[in-house]
Protein backbone atom coordinates (compact mmCIF):
# COMPACT_ATOMS: atom_id res chain seq x y z
CA UNK A 1 0.00 0.00 0.00
CA UNK A 2 1.67 3.58 -0.78
CA UNK A 3 2.53 5.50 1.84
CA UNK A 4 0.29 8.50 1.08
CA UNK A 5 -1.81 9.58 -0.94
CA UNK A 6 -1.15 13.15 -2.76
CA UNK A 7 -2.50 15.64 -0.71
CA UNK A 8 -2.68 19.39 -2.27
CA UNK A 9 -2.32 20.87 1.06
CA UNK A 10 0.95 19.14 1.15
CA UNK A 11 3.82 22.21 2.05
CA UNK A 12 6.66 19.33 -0.20
CA UNK A 13 4.02 19.23 -3.22
CA UNK A 14 6.05 21.98 -5.65
CA UNK A 15 4.04 20.95 -8.51
CA UNK A 16 1.92 24.16 -9.62
CA UNK A 17 2.76 26.23 -7.20
CA UNK A 18 5.52 29.66 -7.05
CA UNK A 19 8.56 28.70 -5.36
CA UNK A 20 9.66 32.20 -2.66
CA UNK A 21 13.12 32.67 -2.50
CA UNK A 22 15.53 36.06 -2.90
CA UNK A 23 18.25 34.66 -4.32
CA UNK A 24 19.15 35.92 -7.74
CA UNK A 25 20.90 34.03 -10.24
CA UNK A 26 19.63 35.41 -13.42
CA UNK A 27 22.81 37.09 -14.06
CA UNK A 28 24.44 33.68 -13.74
CA UNK A 29 22.27 32.24 -15.64
CA UNK A 30 23.09 34.42 -19.13
CA UNK A 31 26.79 34.34 -18.29
CA UNK A 32 26.35 30.50 -18.36
CA UNK A 33 23.91 29.97 -21.10
CA UNK A 34 25.84 32.73 -23.12
CA UNK A 35 29.21 30.59 -22.67
CA UNK A 36 27.87 27.47 -23.49
CA UNK A 37 26.21 28.72 -26.80
CA UNK A 38 29.00 30.63 -27.57
CA UNK A 39 31.60 27.70 -27.30
CA UNK A 40 28.88 25.40 -29.66
CA UNK A 41 29.74 28.30 -32.36
CA UNK A 42 26.30 30.41 -31.88
CA UNK A 43 27.44 34.45 -32.35
CA UNK A 44 25.68 37.23 -30.22
CA UNK A 45 22.58 37.67 -32.43
CA UNK A 46 21.66 34.32 -32.07
CA UNK A 47 22.38 34.01 -28.27
CA UNK A 48 20.71 36.86 -27.90
CA UNK A 49 17.63 35.81 -29.82
CA UNK A 50 17.04 32.57 -27.89
CA UNK A 51 16.85 34.70 -24.79
CA UNK A 52 13.67 36.94 -26.77
CA UNK A 53 11.73 33.29 -27.15
CA UNK A 54 9.40 32.66 -25.33
CA UNK A 55 9.73 28.96 -26.10
CA UNK A 56 12.84 28.48 -24.24
CA UNK A 57 11.41 29.15 -20.84
CA UNK A 58 14.89 29.49 -18.61
CA UNK A 59 16.23 32.62 -20.21
CA UNK A 60 12.92 34.50 -22.07
CA UNK A 61 12.37 34.12 -17.73
CA UNK A 62 15.59 36.17 -17.39
CA UNK A 63 14.38 38.74 -20.52
CA UNK A 64 10.95 39.15 -19.06
CA UNK A 65 12.18 39.63 -15.29
CA UNK A 66 15.47 41.92 -15.84
CA UNK A 67 14.53 43.30 -19.20
CA UNK A 68 16.77 43.01 -22.31
CA UNK A 69 19.27 45.65 -21.99
CA UNK A 70 20.30 43.50 -19.06
CA UNK A 71 20.91 40.62 -21.31
CA UNK A 72 22.29 42.44 -23.84
CA UNK A 73 25.25 43.50 -21.58
CA UNK A 74 26.06 40.09 -20.21
CA UNK A 75 26.63 39.20 -23.78
CA UNK A 76 28.31 41.95 -25.07
CA UNK A 77 30.54 41.28 -22.06
CA UNK A 78 30.84 37.77 -22.29
CA UNK A 79 32.06 37.89 -25.92
CA UNK A 80 34.90 40.58 -24.83
CA UNK A 81 36.02 38.64 -22.14
CA UNK A 82 36.32 35.32 -24.18
CA UNK A 83 38.12 37.33 -26.86
CA UNK A 84 35.12 37.10 -29.36
CA UNK A 85 33.72 39.37 -32.32
CA UNK A 86 30.30 40.75 -30.41
CA UNK A 87 27.42 41.54 -33.16
CA UNK A 88 24.92 43.34 -31.34
CA UNK A 89 24.03 46.50 -31.76
CA UNK A 90 23.43 48.70 -28.45
CA UNK A 91 19.77 48.13 -27.76
CA UNK A 92 17.31 50.65 -28.57
CA UNK A 93 15.68 52.64 -26.03
CA UNK A 94 11.92 52.19 -27.49
CA UNK A 95 10.35 54.71 -29.22
CA UNK A 96 6.60 56.47 -27.82
CA UNK A 97 4.55 54.54 -30.31
CA UNK A 98 5.93 51.11 -29.10
CA UNK A 99 5.01 51.94 -25.93
CA UNK A 100 1.40 49.79 -25.45
CA UNK A 101 -1.20 51.73 -23.29
CA UNK B 1 23.51 -7.70 6.96
CA UNK B 2 27.56 -7.47 5.04
CA UNK B 3 29.82 -4.60 5.65
CA UNK B 4 31.00 -2.78 1.85
CA UNK B 5 32.69 0.00 1.14
CA UNK B 6 31.25 3.00 -0.60
CA UNK B 7 33.87 5.62 -1.85
CA UNK B 8 31.22 8.05 -2.59
CA UNK B 9 30.53 8.45 1.35
CA UNK B 10 34.27 7.89 2.28
CA UNK B 11 33.38 4.72 4.45
CA UNK B 12 32.38 1.18 5.16
CA UNK B 13 28.38 0.88 5.04
CA UNK B 14 25.73 -1.95 5.69
CA UNK B 15 24.19 -3.72 2.79
CA UNK B 16 21.96 -7.23 2.78
CA UNK B 17 24.95 -8.80 0.51
CA UNK B 18 28.81 -8.94 -0.07
CA UNK B 19 29.82 -6.57 -2.28
CA UNK B 20 30.81 -8.25 -5.84
CA UNK B 21 31.93 -5.87 -9.26
CA UNK B 22 31.65 -6.22 -12.59
CA UNK B 23 35.12 -6.08 -14.54
CA UNK B 24 33.98 -2.68 -16.24
CA UNK B 25 30.54 -0.44 -15.11
CA UNK B 26 28.16 1.05 -17.14
CA UNK B 27 28.43 4.97 -16.11
CA UNK B 28 27.45 8.39 -17.99
CA UNK B 29 28.14 12.12 -17.41
CA UNK B 30 25.52 14.88 -17.64
CA UNK B 31 26.34 18.12 -18.08
CA UNK B 32 23.09 20.20 -16.15
CA UNK B 33 24.38 23.61 -18.07
CA UNK B 34 23.63 22.73 -21.24
CA UNK B 35 20.40 20.58 -20.67
CA UNK B 36 17.27 22.76 -22.81
CA UNK B 37 14.79 20.06 -21.45
CA UNK B 38 13.95 18.99 -25.37
CA UNK B 39 12.97 15.80 -24.10
CA UNK B 40 15.07 14.02 -27.34
CA UNK B 41 16.43 11.31 -24.26
CA UNK B 42 13.33 10.48 -23.31
CA UNK B 43 11.24 9.96 -26.60
CA UNK B 44 14.23 7.86 -28.05
CA UNK B 45 13.75 5.58 -25.18
CA UNK B 46 10.15 5.37 -25.32
CA UNK B 47 10.36 4.79 -29.19
CA UNK B 48 12.46 2.12 -28.29
CA UNK B 49 11.48 0.30 -25.21
CA UNK B 50 8.50 1.61 -23.69
CA UNK B 51 5.83 1.38 -26.90
CA UNK B 52 3.74 -1.64 -25.77
CA UNK B 53 0.79 -2.27 -23.81
CA UNK B 54 1.17 -1.85 -20.25
CA UNK B 55 4.10 0.83 -20.34
CA UNK B 56 2.20 3.36 -20.84
CA UNK B 57 3.05 5.58 -17.52
CA UNK B 58 6.78 4.43 -18.30
CA UNK B 59 9.37 6.67 -18.83
CA UNK B 60 12.87 4.70 -17.87
CA UNK B 61 14.26 8.21 -19.11
CA UNK B 62 12.42 11.50 -18.02
CA UNK B 63 13.72 15.05 -17.94
CA UNK B 64 12.32 16.99 -14.74
CA UNK B 65 12.57 20.59 -14.20
CA UNK B 66 14.16 20.91 -10.63
CA UNK B 67 12.92 22.25 -8.25
CA UNK B 68 9.34 21.75 -9.35
CA UNK B 69 9.36 18.81 -10.65
CA UNK B 70 9.63 15.30 -10.49
CA UNK B 71 8.96 11.81 -11.84
CA UNK B 72 7.17 10.30 -9.99
CA UNK B 73 6.04 13.20 -8.41
CA UNK B 74 8.57 14.80 -5.55
CA UNK B 75 10.47 11.48 -5.49
CA UNK B 76 13.45 12.88 -3.83
CA UNK B 77 12.19 15.80 -1.67
CA UNK B 78 9.82 12.44 -0.34
CA UNK B 79 13.26 10.32 0.11
CA UNK B 80 15.50 13.22 1.78
CA UNK B 81 12.20 13.53 4.58
CA UNK B 82 12.26 10.27 5.71
CA UNK B 83 15.83 9.87 5.94
CA UNK B 84 15.49 13.08 8.09
CA UNK B 85 12.97 11.51 10.00
CA UNK B 86 15.08 8.47 10.17
CA UNK B 87 18.42 10.31 11.77
CA UNK B 88 16.92 13.98 12.55
CA UNK B 89 20.03 16.89 11.95
CA UNK B 90 22.58 13.66 11.69
CA UNK B 91 22.67 13.75 7.66
CA UNK B 92 26.01 15.91 7.27
CA UNK B 93 29.44 15.46 5.86
CA UNK B 94 32.54 15.55 7.25
CA UNK B 95 33.93 17.86 4.43
CA UNK B 96 37.11 17.06 4.24
CA UNK B 97 37.75 15.51 0.83
CA UNK B 98 40.71 12.92 0.66
CA UNK B 99 41.86 10.44 -1.92
CA UNK B 100 40.46 8.31 -4.56
CA UNK B 101 39.00 6.25 -2.20
CA UNK B 102 37.18 9.29 -0.40
CA UNK B 103 36.61 12.29 -2.74
CA UNK B 104 34.20 14.03 -1.21
CA UNK B 105 34.74 13.52 2.22
CA UNK B 106 32.56 10.97 4.77
CA UNK B 107 29.07 10.80 4.95
CA UNK B 108 28.20 10.86 8.77
CA UNK B 109 24.41 10.37 8.14
CA UNK B 110 22.52 6.89 7.57
CA UNK B 111 22.10 5.29 4.31
CA UNK B 112 18.60 3.74 3.22
CA UNK B 113 20.18 0.75 4.17
CA UNK B 114 21.20 1.60 7.46
CA UNK B 115 17.77 3.97 7.72
CA UNK B 116 15.84 0.89 6.64
CA UNK B 117 17.14 -1.69 10.32
CA UNK B 118 15.48 0.87 12.47
CA UNK B 119 12.34 1.80 10.24
CA UNK B 120 8.84 -0.22 10.16
CA UNK B 121 7.20 0.64 7.20
CA UNK B 122 3.55 -0.01 7.06
CA UNK B 123 3.88 -3.66 5.27
CA UNK B 124 6.60 -4.35 7.70
CA UNK B 125 10.62 -4.29 7.61
CA UNK B 126 12.52 -3.16 4.97
CA UNK B 127 15.60 -3.70 3.44
CA UNK B 128 15.96 -0.30 2.17
CA UNK B 129 14.05 2.53 3.97
CA UNK B 130 11.95 3.58 0.77
CA UNK B 131 7.58 3.99 0.15
CA UNK B 132 6.02 3.36 -2.72
CA UNK B 133 4.70 6.00 -4.88
CA UNK B 134 0.77 6.29 -5.47
CA UNK B 135 -0.41 5.98 -8.95
CA UNK B 136 -1.02 9.45 -8.89
CA UNK B 137 2.23 10.10 -8.68
CA UNK B 138 3.43 8.57 -11.84
CA UNK B 139 0.77 9.72 -13.48
CA UNK B 140 1.88 13.16 -15.64
CA UNK B 141 5.04 13.68 -16.09
CA UNK B 142 6.02 17.40 -15.92
CA UNK B 143 2.40 18.66 -15.64
CA UNK B 144 3.23 22.29 -13.80
CA UNK B 145 6.56 22.27 -14.32
CA UNK B 146 7.24 25.20 -16.23
CA UNK B 147 3.85 27.01 -16.12
CA UNK B 148 3.11 26.95 -12.61
CA UNK B 149 -0.70 26.84 -13.63
CA UNK B 150 -1.99 24.06 -10.90
CA UNK B 151 -4.76 24.51 -8.59
CA UNK B 152 -4.18 27.15 -5.44
CA UNK B 153 -4.12 25.73 -1.81
CA UNK B 154 -7.25 24.25 -1.09
CA UNK B 155 -9.19 24.45 -4.06
CA UNK B 156 -8.46 20.67 -5.57
CA UNK B 157 -9.19 20.82 -9.18
CA UNK B 158 -9.70 24.58 -10.16
CA UNK B 159 -6.79 25.60 -12.17
CA UNK B 160 -5.49 29.01 -9.84
CA UNK B 161 -4.81 30.55 -13.41
CA UNK B 162 -7.80 29.68 -16.04
CA UNK B 163 -6.47 32.64 -17.99
CA UNK B 164 -4.20 31.15 -21.28
CA UNK B 165 -3.99 34.82 -22.63
CA UNK B 166 -1.30 35.28 -19.34
CA UNK B 167 1.01 32.27 -19.04
CA UNK B 168 2.37 32.46 -15.42
CA UNK B 169 6.01 31.54 -15.17
CA UNK B 170 8.08 30.81 -12.85
CA UNK B 171 10.24 34.08 -11.20
CA UNK B 172 13.75 32.34 -10.19
CA UNK B 173 15.65 29.53 -10.99
CA UNK B 174 15.26 26.45 -12.43
CA UNK B 175 17.15 23.95 -14.20
CA UNK B 176 16.45 20.20 -15.95
CA UNK B 177 17.71 17.19 -14.49
CA UNK B 178 17.62 14.39 -17.04
CA UNK B 179 17.59 10.84 -15.05
CA UNK B 180 17.33 7.12 -15.92
CA UNK B 181 18.39 3.80 -14.29
CA UNK B 182 22.20 4.90 -12.05
CA UNK B 183 22.82 0.88 -12.01
CA UNK B 184 23.75 1.76 -9.12
CA UNK B 185 27.22 -0.52 -7.39
CA UNK B 186 25.12 -1.45 -4.40
CA UNK B 187 21.49 -1.18 -5.66
CA UNK B 188 18.36 -1.19 -3.52
CA UNK B 189 16.07 -2.94 -5.82
CA UNK B 190 18.27 -5.66 -5.85
CA UNK B 191 18.68 -6.03 -2.40
CA UNK B 192 14.67 -5.43 -1.41
CA UNK B 193 13.58 -8.40 -4.21
CA UNK B 194 12.67 -11.26 -1.99
CA UNK B 195 12.30 -13.06 -5.27
CA UNK B 196 16.45 -12.55 -6.53
CA UNK B 197 15.01 -11.23 -9.68
CA UNK B 198 17.02 -8.11 -10.11
CA UNK B 199 21.16 -9.03 -10.82
CA UNK B 200 23.70 -7.06 -11.71
CA UNK B 201 25.70 -8.12 -14.90
CA UNK B 202 29.50 -9.23 -14.12
CA UNK B 203 30.44 -7.91 -17.72
CA UNK B 204 29.05 -4.08 -17.45
CA UNK B 205 27.51 -3.53 -14.33
CA UNK B 206 24.09 -3.40 -16.05
CA UNK B 207 21.20 -3.96 -13.38
CA UNK B 208 18.22 -6.16 -15.05
CA UNK B 209 15.25 -7.82 -13.74
CA UNK B 210 14.74 -11.19 -15.18
CA UNK B 211 11.00 -11.64 -15.50
CA UNK B 212 11.10 -14.93 -15.32
CA UNK B 213 11.95 -14.84 -12.23
CA UNK B 214 9.56 -11.75 -11.18
CA UNK B 215 6.45 -12.05 -9.16
CA UNK B 216 5.64 -8.02 -9.14
CA UNK B 217 5.83 -8.12 -5.61
CA UNK B 218 7.26 -4.03 -6.39
CA UNK B 219 9.97 -4.36 -3.32
CA UNK B 220 12.17 -3.10 -5.59
CA UNK B 221 10.03 0.25 -6.24
CA UNK B 222 9.71 0.95 -2.50
CA UNK B 223 13.25 0.23 -2.47
CA UNK B 224 14.81 2.44 -5.32
CA UNK B 225 15.65 5.93 -4.28
CA UNK B 226 15.71 7.23 -7.36
CA UNK B 227 12.48 5.51 -8.05
CA UNK B 228 13.75 3.93 -11.64
CA UNK B 229 11.67 0.51 -11.16
CA UNK B 230 8.49 0.63 -12.79
CA UNK B 231 5.29 -2.17 -12.13
CA UNK B 232 3.90 -3.27 -15.38
CA UNK B 233 0.22 -4.22 -14.99
CA UNK B 234 -0.17 -6.59 -18.12
CA UNK B 235 2.50 -8.96 -17.39
CA UNK B 236 2.39 -8.39 -13.48
CA UNK B 237 6.09 -7.49 -13.43
CA UNK B 238 8.29 -5.18 -12.66
CA UNK B 239 10.70 -3.37 -15.60
CA UNK B 240 13.43 -0.95 -15.36
CA UNK B 241 16.07 0.41 -18.16
CA UNK B 242 18.16 -2.14 -19.76
CA UNK B 243 21.13 0.39 -20.05
CA UNK B 244 20.33 -0.41 -23.91
CA UNK B 245 22.53 -3.72 -23.79
CA UNK B 246 22.60 -4.81 -27.09
CA UNK B 247 24.59 -1.51 -27.70
CA UNK B 248 26.65 -1.80 -24.72
CA UNK B 249 27.44 -4.93 -26.18
CA UNK B 250 28.55 -4.00 -29.62
CA UNK B 251 25.51 -5.65 -31.09
CA UNK B 252 23.72 -2.97 -32.66
CA UNK B 253 24.40 -3.18 -36.62
CA UNK B 254 25.32 1.36 -36.72
CA UNK B 255 28.57 0.27 -34.28
CA UNK B 256 30.10 -1.88 -36.25
CA UNK B 257 31.10 -4.43 -34.18
CA UNK B 258 32.33 -1.76 -31.09
CA UNK B 259 30.19 -0.85 -27.86
CA UNK B 260 27.57 1.54 -28.62
CA UNK B 261 26.12 4.29 -26.38
CA UNK B 262 22.39 4.19 -25.35
CA UNK B 263 19.29 5.29 -27.18
CA UNK B 264 19.28 8.32 -24.74
CA UNK B 265 22.28 9.32 -24.85
CA UNK B 266 23.23 9.49 -28.78
CA UNK B 267 19.65 10.93 -29.34
CA UNK B 268 20.67 13.94 -27.28
CA UNK B 269 20.63 17.51 -29.31
CA UNK B 270 22.18 19.42 -26.77
CA UNK B 271 25.39 17.36 -26.40
CA UNK B 272 24.79 17.35 -22.37
CA UNK B 273 25.42 13.23 -22.11
CA UNK B 274 28.91 11.49 -22.32
CA UNK B 275 28.34 7.28 -21.23
CA UNK B 276 30.96 4.85 -21.55
CA UNK B 277 31.93 1.49 -19.41
CA UNK B 278 34.62 2.26 -16.60
CA UNK B 279 37.27 0.02 -15.16
CA UNK B 280 36.61 -1.34 -11.75
CA UNK B 281 39.15 -2.44 -8.38
CA UNK B 282 38.56 -5.58 -6.92
CA UNK B 283 37.26 -3.17 -4.24
CA UNK B 284 34.71 -1.36 -6.43
CA UNK B 285 36.81 1.92 -6.55
CA UNK B 286 37.82 2.73 -10.17
CA UNK B 287 40.80 1.83 -11.70
CA UNK B 288 42.90 4.62 -12.06
CA UNK B 289 42.58 4.83 -16.41
CA UNK B 290 43.65 8.65 -16.78
CA UNK B 291 42.62 9.12 -20.36
CA UNK B 292 39.62 7.69 -20.04
CA UNK B 293 36.97 10.67 -20.07
CA UNK B 294 34.82 9.97 -17.70
CA UNK B 295 37.71 8.77 -15.07
CA UNK B 296 39.25 12.30 -16.07
CA UNK B 297 35.67 14.07 -15.52
CA UNK B 298 34.86 12.29 -12.10
CA UNK B 299 38.33 11.64 -10.37
CA UNK B 300 40.53 14.03 -11.84
CA UNK B 301 38.79 17.37 -12.76
CA UNK B 302 36.47 16.47 -10.47
CA UNK B 303 33.20 18.38 -12.10
CA UNK B 304 31.01 15.45 -12.65
CA UNK B 305 29.43 14.09 -8.98
CA UNK B 306 27.09 11.48 -8.57
CA UNK B 307 22.91 12.04 -7.45
CA UNK B 308 21.95 11.96 -3.88
CA UNK B 309 25.28 10.10 -2.78
CA UNK B 310 23.97 10.10 0.67
CA UNK B 311 21.35 7.64 -0.25
CA UNK B 312 24.30 4.58 -0.13
CA UNK B 313 23.53 2.99 -3.32
CA UNK B 314 26.59 4.22 -4.91
CA UNK B 315 25.17 5.70 -8.46
CA UNK B 316 26.84 5.43 -11.61
CA UNK B 317 25.26 8.81 -13.29
CA UNK B 318 27.60 11.89 -12.60
CA UNK B 319 26.54 15.26 -13.25
CA UNK B 320 28.06 19.10 -14.05
CA UNK B 321 25.89 20.82 -11.33
CA UNK B 322 24.64 24.06 -13.15
CA UNK B 323 26.26 26.98 -12.15
CA UNK B 324 23.26 29.35 -11.23
CA UNK B 325 21.86 27.74 -8.92
CA UNK B 326 22.48 28.49 -5.24
CA UNK B 327 24.63 26.55 -3.69
CA UNK B 328 23.01 24.77 -0.47
CA UNK B 329 20.39 22.98 -2.91
CA UNK B 330 22.62 21.69 -5.20
CA UNK B 331 24.46 20.02 -2.28
CA UNK B 332 22.04 18.41 -1.12
CA UNK B 333 22.11 17.13 -4.73
CA UNK B 334 25.20 16.47 -5.19
CA UNK B 335 27.13 16.44 -1.72
CA UNK B 336 29.98 18.25 -0.73
CA UNK B 337 31.77 18.46 -3.82
CA UNK B 338 30.00 21.01 -5.31
CA UNK B 339 31.31 23.90 -4.39
CA UNK B 340 34.82 22.68 -6.10
CA UNK B 341 33.10 21.36 -9.44
CA UNK B 342 31.20 24.41 -9.83
CA UNK B 343 34.35 26.38 -9.69
CA UNK B 344 36.75 24.34 -12.06
CA UNK B 345 33.66 24.46 -14.86
CA UNK B 346 33.41 27.84 -14.33
CA UNK B 347 36.87 28.28 -14.61
CA UNK B 348 37.82 24.99 -17.16
CA UNK B 349 41.57 24.83 -17.71
CA UNK B 350 43.12 23.20 -21.00
CA UNK B 351 42.46 19.58 -20.82
CA UNK B 352 38.65 20.06 -19.32
CA UNK B 353 37.61 22.47 -22.51
CA UNK B 354 38.90 19.35 -24.78
CA UNK B 355 37.47 16.78 -23.18
CA UNK B 356 33.62 18.78 -22.72
CA UNK B 357 33.74 18.35 -26.54
CA UNK B 358 33.69 14.90 -26.63
CA UNK B 359 30.58 15.08 -25.49
CA UNK B 360 27.68 14.11 -27.78
CA UNK B 361 30.32 13.91 -31.13
CA UNK B 362 29.90 10.04 -32.00
CA UNK B 363 27.13 7.53 -31.08
CA UNK B 364 30.07 5.00 -30.24
CA UNK B 365 31.27 4.87 -26.99
CA UNK B 366 34.68 6.34 -26.40
CA UNK B 367 37.17 4.31 -24.21
CA UNK B 368 40.03 6.67 -24.51
CA UNK B 369 40.90 10.36 -25.53
CA UNK B 370 44.20 11.79 -26.62
CA UNK B 371 44.84 15.88 -26.79
CA UNK B 372 47.01 17.03 -29.29
CA UNK B 373 48.34 20.50 -28.35
CA UNK B 374 47.49 23.57 -30.61
CA UNK B 375 47.88 26.98 -30.62
CA UNK B 376 46.94 29.39 -28.17
CA UNK B 377 43.87 31.83 -29.35
CA UNK B 378 43.95 34.20 -26.62
CA UNK B 379 44.86 35.34 -22.84
CA UNK B 380 42.84 37.09 -21.04
CA UNK B 381 40.91 37.59 -17.46
CA UNK B 382 38.04 36.06 -17.26
CA UNK B 383 36.21 36.64 -13.65
CA UNK B 384 39.36 37.67 -11.99
CA UNK B 385 41.76 34.98 -13.48
CA UNK B 386 44.08 34.49 -16.06
CA UNK B 387 42.40 32.53 -18.97
CA UNK B 388 44.12 31.62 -21.69
CA UNK B 389 42.61 29.43 -24.47
CA UNK B 390 43.75 27.06 -26.82
CA UNK B 391 42.96 25.20 -29.85
CA UNK B 392 43.40 21.85 -29.14
CA UNK B 393 42.15 18.70 -31.33
CA UNK B 394 40.72 15.83 -28.68
CA UNK B 395 40.79 12.69 -30.59
CA UNK B 396 38.84 9.55 -28.96
CA UNK B 397 39.18 6.03 -29.49
CA UNK B 398 36.34 3.31 -29.26
CA UNK B 399 36.64 -0.28 -27.58
CA UNK B 400 39.15 -1.77 -30.01
CA UNK B 401 41.32 1.55 -30.31
CA UNK B 402 39.20 2.46 -33.68
CA UNK B 403 39.42 6.34 -33.83
CA UNK B 404 35.93 7.30 -33.52
CA UNK B 405 36.00 11.47 -32.53
CA UNK B 406 38.42 14.31 -33.73
CA UNK B 407 37.50 17.58 -33.24
CA UNK B 408 38.84 20.80 -31.85
CA UNK B 409 38.03 23.10 -28.96
CA UNK B 410 37.25 26.04 -31.48
CA UNK B 411 35.32 24.02 -33.38
CA UNK B 412 33.37 25.72 -36.64
CA UNK B 413 29.50 25.02 -36.48
CA UNK B 414 27.72 24.66 -40.02
CA UNK B 415 24.40 25.84 -40.38
CA UNK B 416 22.74 24.51 -43.17
CA UNK B 417 20.91 26.99 -45.30
CA UNK B 418 17.31 27.90 -45.02
CA UNK B 419 16.34 26.36 -48.34
CA UNK B 420 17.68 22.78 -47.71
CA UNK B 421 17.15 22.84 -43.68
CA UNK B 422 15.07 19.51 -44.35
CA UNK B 423 16.79 18.18 -47.22
CA UNK B 424 19.00 15.45 -45.20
Amino acid sequence: MPKNESDPEDPLELNGVALLTNEDTHGEMVVCFTEEFMRLGYNASKILALFRDPFYIGPSMVTQEKGEAFVHDIISETFKAWNRECDLTPPQQPQAEDLVP
Amino acid sequence: MSKVYNWQLGREMEYPYDAAFPDRQFAFVFNLNRCIGCQSCTMACKSTWTFSKGQEHMWWNNVETKPYGGYPHHWDVKLLSLLEQSNPGGQTWNGQPADVKAPYGQFKGRTVFEAATTHISPEGAQRALGYLPTDEEWASPNRFEDNPSGSEKGHRGQLAFSSGANTPQHKTWFFYLARLCNHCSYPACLAACPRNAIYKRPEDGIVLVDQERCRGYRKCMEACPYKKTLYRGTTRTSEKCIGCFPRVEGRDPDGGGIPMQTRCMAACVGHIRLQGLVQMNADGSWKEDRQHPLYYLVHVAKVALPLYPQFGTEPNGYYIPPRWVPRPYLRQMFGPGVDAAVERYSNPDRELLAVLQLFGKDARMCFRYEIKEGPKVFENSIRGRKFELFDDTVIGYGADGTKIIETKVEEPLHVRPSQHANSI
